[in-house]
């Protein structure tokens, strides 16, 4: 049944299923490829959020770490004597000279936060260091100020006052107040009573190094800090403290409070990790956000290079099938071709072609059987040609047989120019013997002449029968007296052989015309309605004797 | 002659095949490279000093050409031999701003020492182009200056942490220093500053050539402390001497004494010294380019290696996102920045043309630097 498959060649259909093995590979290697970018990048990106967060994290604690140092200053003997001194009077500010601002509290509190910082380490932590009692007056300040001020209005006094401790927002610096991150602390004393606040600026240089100090990754990233609202804190490339970088990219990829993106400008992409600190449990709100950009090249540089191999592999993969569907095809398609032809030549009539099959496969068991089928098929012809040459009685060639080999003679006395005698043979009064002994007797005689006939001609002599009880005889390059010569032989043979036939032998003789072919002969035919003229001489003549033809 | 008809598509052809040449040259041409040049002494006495900067700005380069270059563009290095006479560094400053050392009109010129440095100084004046200088104290350098900048500790950004490793109790403070313009300023604002305590400041000067520092160290008295100034072999040599002459007493050194061959030096055992921030191993960022460095070069990383490769890595980042020209990096450098790279975190004012340094009080114990 016709189907639109077989309709295609199975070459075709071959190539087919081997490009369809092709593209499932190559979609599938493409899809690994593609899976595996996308999966790096989203671990990356993952790890990079974490370890923002552990920035941050670190950050935070350090904020409140310098917090807890205030809160343990405050224990330096003259800092809290000014602050129970201040604290015992009864409202008004500080009186006390020798506690009030500028004094030897605020002289102590420069030292123990500024300028020992300075001297030992060579660094600054607090850009600026101020007390008030438990009502809000400044009690010391290590900045200038020019007198006893009332803070308990501020939002940072009473943030600090009812939850213990306040982180403020980076500041450029305004008025006395450096840049920085100001936090504020209330102090307590030993029974938890409330005795003041501290208020402190933590240096632009602090908040630079801690984040320097932890942002010190192995990889080649960039590592930006910034206020909630856009405000760059820190930067490991050069940068300007508290520029507005909200509308850079890498800020406005920030759809989440964590996560990551992919930003792109121009030709570069960048891996942009964030995390944000609404609400660091230590300290209290800090508001940062934290960027990791990573260049995407150089994290997916060893996924690229793995991808690159991929690729290579896959072309070798996809070459070498491409390759070994040939081969293989190819030994689909040869046998199956060396068939087809086979098959054609044989329906052209060809019987001899045959294929070669090579191998133990199913096509090589195709090929064998074909070439059987051949032999048998050339073996049933060539009975059946035979048959239709040869008498089935006596054995020799009948007409058919006779005239065909004649034909070939003749052609070849015409390529060769040799000589060619005819012999027609006929046995004398055969009808007498079928009459008197019966066909069966008749038949015996026939093959008993036919057979010492063909025993006496020469093996390149051809003997057949024309029909009934007339024979002939081609002899090749036989000349008359030959010819002559053997037609007496053979009548000779035949008279002196009686037929061992029935209860007593019979005996028969033959009469024979010779003929040689002449120049005037233009055909086979001719020469033999010679020969059989002369044949009917010989029995006019009498019978048992052999004639020439004129 | 016989003239055959074009055929009609080969025109179209032509213009197709000329489009794609076209499309392909302009998709595989490269964005013209940001070229810096850099002056240093590559020959004479101050050769090592020059060529640990060149070392540490191709380092730079190639990792700043290795993360994309510029905004995609590649960097190059156009470095000149400027040692010599003043002669010498005018031919290598021609040299780099005519492009004959191979690249384009520079970005910005780098030069390295004080003594080149302030050569070149005024042809950057006079030419308004870009200068920075590294490893150059000399406070000359940046004074009155439009257009050069330093990335280098100078004498006054040293003394507060050079003061405060000397002992608060000494009465008298011996200086040896080196008789040039940064030993000098050195010596000079040592005074200055202590002036206000009780101490005695007595100096030693010696001239850049000596190499006896024992007649030096003998002809002197010695005081509760020393301060040596001056470069490694002068600091080696007078600690040399006067640890053969059995002083025990206190000694501080600057910034040159945290070079790998003083701490490494026996008689430097127990010095105090100025020093940044390269040297601490705790510092990851600096110790990771020390690695890379000593795997390459096969020797000590410095803080002369170091000030090539992060001012590569400064400029690279100051004109991260921006236009990569001469303009946008002189306003960068004009309104100021921090930056925290090999030496911690630097800044440079707005305005300023010194940047601000971070140095450490450290003390040399058994070949290693040791921070507070």
């Amino acid at each position: 049944m016709a189907t639109p498959l077989n309709r295609l060649g199975i070459r075709f259909r071959l190539m087919a299923i081997a490009a369809s093995a092709l593209m499932v590979l190559v979609l599938a290697g493409a899809y690994t490829v593609q899976t595996s970018v996308a999966h790096l990048e989203r671990t990356h990106g993952a790890r990079a959020v974490e370890t923002a967060d552990i920035i941050l994290g670190q950050m935070g604690a350090n904020v409140a770490a310098r917090m807890d140092q205030i809160v343990r200053a405050t224990r330096n003997g003259i800092v809290r004597l000014a602050l129970n001194e201040a604290n015992e009077r009864r409202g008004g500010p500080p009186l006390v000279h020798g506690f009030a601002v500028g004094t030897r509290a605020s002289r102590t509190l420069r030292d123990v936060f500024m300028d020992y910082e300075q001297r030992v380490f060579g660094r600054t932590v607090f850009a600026a260091v101020l007390l008030t009692d438990r009502r809000g007056w400044v009690v010391a300040d290590t900045g200038p100020s020019s007198g006893p001020v009332d803070l308990s209005g501020a939002a940072w006094w009473t943030a600090a006052r009812d939850n213990g401790r306040h982180v403020s927002e980076v500041e450029e610096g305004t008025g006395p107040l450096p840049p920085g991150l100001g936090v504020a602390v209330r102090l307590d004393d030993e029974n938890g009573r409330m005795i003041g606040v501290a208020r402190a600026v933590l240096s632009v240089a602090w908040i630079t190094r801690e984040a320097a100090l932890a942002t010190q990754l192995r990889h080649p990233v960039d590592i930006l800090l910034t206020t909630g609202d856009g405000k760059l804190v820190f930067s490991r490339l050069p940068f300007r403290f508290l520029e507005d970088v909200s509308d850079r990219p890498f800020f406005q990829a920030m759809t989440e409070p964590r996560g990551f993106a992919t930003v792109t400008i121009g030709s570069r992409s960048r891996l942009v990790a964030y995390t944000a600190n609404p609400s660091a449990p230590a300290i209290g709100p800090l508001d940062w956000t934290l960027f990791i950009l990573a260049d995407r090249e150089a994290v997916l540089k060893d996924l690229n290079t793995l991808r690159r191999r991929l690729l290579i592999l896959l072309a070798l993969i996809t070459l070498a099938t491409a390759v070994g569907t040939a081969i293989l095809a190819r030994s689909f398609l040869r046998p199956l071709s060396e068939l087809r032809e086979a098959a054609r030549a044989m329906a052209d009539g060809d019987l001899s072609v045959r294929v070669g099959p090579k191998g133990r496969d199913e096509l090589t068991d195709l090929g064998l059987a074909f070439n059987s089928m051949a032999d048998r098929l050339q073996a049933n012809e060539a009975t059946l040609r035979n048959l239709a040459a040869t008498d089935a009685l006596t054995g020799v060639p009948n007409r058919r047989g006779f005239m065909a080999r004649a034909a070939a003679e003749w052609d070849r006395r015409r390529r060769y120019g040799a000589g060619l005698s005819v012999l027609v043979l006929d046995i004398d009064h055969f009808k007498r013997i079928n009459d008197i002994h019966g066909h069966d007797i008749g038949d015996d005689v026939l093959v008993h002449v036919a057979a010492i006939c063909r025993d006496g001609v020469r093996t390149s002599d051809l003997f057949g029968r024309l029909g009934g009880e007339e024979f002939a005889a081609i002899l090749p390059e036989a000349g008359i007296d030959a010819a002559k010569t053997l037609a007496e032989r053979l009548r000779e043979a035949v008279v002196s052989r009686p037929c061992p036939c029935g209860d007593m032998p019979i005996t028969v003789s033959v009469s024979i015309g010779v003929a040689v072919v002449g120049e005037a002969d233009g055909s086979f035919e001719a020469v033999l309605k010679r020969a059989d003229e002369a044949l009917y001489a010989a029995k006019r003549a009498g019978r048992n004797r052999v004639e020439v033809a004129a | 002659m016989s003239r055959t008809r074009p055929s009609p598509f080969r025109r179209p052809f032509r213009a197709a095949v000329l489009a794609l040449a076209v499309g392909l040259l302009a998709a595989c041409g490269e964005e013209p490279p940001v070229v810096i040049g850099a002056i240093l002494p590559l020959s004479g006495p101050g050769v090592s000093v020059g060529a640990d900067i060149r070392d540490g700005l191709a380092l730079g380069v190639e990792e700043v050409n290795e993360r994309g270059g510029i905004n995609g563009r590649r960097l190059v290095l156009a470095v000149e031999d400027g040692a010599g006479d003043e002669e010498a560094s005018r031919a290598a400053w021609e040299a780099i701003v005519s492009g004959a050392s191979g690249g384009d009109d520079p970005l910005v010129v780098l030069a390295g020492t004080s003594a080149l440095s302030l050569s070149l100084k005024p042809l950057a004046e006079e030419q308004n182009r870009l200068l920075v200088g590294l490893v150059a104290a000399a406070p000359a350098l940046t004074e009155d200056a439009r257009s050069v900048y330093r990335y280098w500790p100078t004498a006054e950004q040293e003394l507060p942490v050079l003061t405060s490793v000397l002992p608060r109790d000494a009465q008298t403070l011996v200086v040896y220093y080196l008789d040039d313009p940064y030993g000098n300023a050195v010596f000079d604002r040592t005074k200055a500053r202590l002036a206000e305590t009780d101490m005695r400041i007595a100096g030693v000067a010696f001239p850049l050539a000596v190499t006896d520092f024992t007649t030096l160290v003998s002809a002197a008295s010695q005081g509760d402390a020393v301060l040596v100034v001056g470069f490694a072999p002068h600091i080696r040599g007078v600690l040399g001497a006067l640890e053969a002459q059995g002083y025990d007493g206190p000694i501080a050194a600057t910034t040159t004494a945290t070079l790998p061959e003083v701490v490494g030096d026996p008689a430097a055992d127990g010095v105090h010294v100025v020093a940044p921030a390269i040297f601490n191993r705790n510092f990851v960022f600096a110790d990771e380019v020390r690695v890379r460095y000593e795997a390459r070069h096969g020797k000590s990383f410095n803080h002369y290696v170091a000030n090539g490769y992060d001012i590569i890595v400064m400029l690279a980042g100051l004109l991260d996102g921006r236009v990569a020209d001469e303009p946008t990096l002189r306003a960068q450098l004009e309104n100021g920045f921090r930056y925290s790279g090999l030496f911690g975190n630097v800044s440079l004012a707005s305005g300023a043309r010194d940047m601000d340094f971070p140095l450490f009080p450290a003390r040399i114990r058994k070949g290693e630097l040791v921070y507070r």
